[in-house]
């Protein structure tokens, strides 16, 4: 093992908090927009 | 490694599931299938994008540069990019059966790439790696690279399918909505 290691952590680092980002908005956006929709849909149905 | 490659696995996955919905729903009409590949779309183009930007951070080091017109790095932009022309194609008609006819048959073409995907390693020269889980004569990594990399893959996999459920959900609910309005708007 060599005694210094290059510095991957810029990069992957940077890579951890995009792909968690990304994660985050798939499921705060689904779990959104079914929500919204079943809302709507009783709603509607209600009325 | 363990997230671009389950997230570039999962993304070619996703376009799989949305050719065959797209098939499903332009020949026989099924609605469950076009509100399935409705909500892949997204997924697929998000997993799509992350393989792009983890792939190109890693890039960085490895080859000393952010982006190569290398035939594999091209063909998955071209994956990424089907995706997005998929949801544009179906917001930018008013009539949702022409939109998701016309839809259906760019998935449909579109799924040309996949096999273009994976074997643009072996057919022209290329940057990107060859091969390591499928290679000839078993996996060409180490059990201790092997392992979790599989658990990875099994975890985005779950992620996707978890997510497609909630995402067909919604759109059925969307539909149902849409329904109700309209039989209220008619009396």
């Amino acid at each position: 093992m060599p005694e210094t290691l290059p510095d991957y952590g810029a990069y992957i680092w940077p890579a951890f908090i995009i792909t968690g980002a990304t994660f985050a908005l798939l499921i705060w956006m689904s779990l959104a927009h079914a929500r919204r929709w079943k809302r709507r849909f009783e709603e509607r149905t209600r009325k | 490694m363990f997230i671009h490659v389950p997230a570039a696995q999962v993304s070619m996955f996703a376009y799989a599931c949305l050719a065959v919905a797209s098939f499903l729903a332009l020949v026989f009409r099924h609605t469950l299938a076009d509100a399935a590949a409705q909500a892949v779309a997204p997924l697929g183009a998000a997993f799509a994008f992350l393989t792009l930007v983890t792939g190109s951070l890693w890039g960085r080091p490895m080859w000393g540069a952010w982006w190569v017109w290398d035939a594999r790095l091209t063909s998955v932009l071209i994956l990424f990019l089907l995706y997005v022309a998929y949801i544009a194609l179906r917001a930018s008609l008013d009539d949702e059966a022409k939109a998701a006819r016309a839809a259906a048959i760019l998935a449909l073409v579109g799924s040309v790439n996949l096999p273009i995907i994976h074997y643009s390693v072996e057919w022209w020269n290329s940057l990107h790696q060859g091969s390591s889980i499928f290679a000839e004569g078993g996996p060409a990594m180490p059990p201790v690279f092997l392992v979790p990399l599989l658990l990875m893959s099994l975890a985005f996999l779950s992620a996707f399918g978890s997510l497609w459920l909630v995402r067909i959900r919604g759109e059925i609910w969307r539909r149902r909505a849409e329904a109700a309005a309209l039989r209220a708007a008619r009396g």
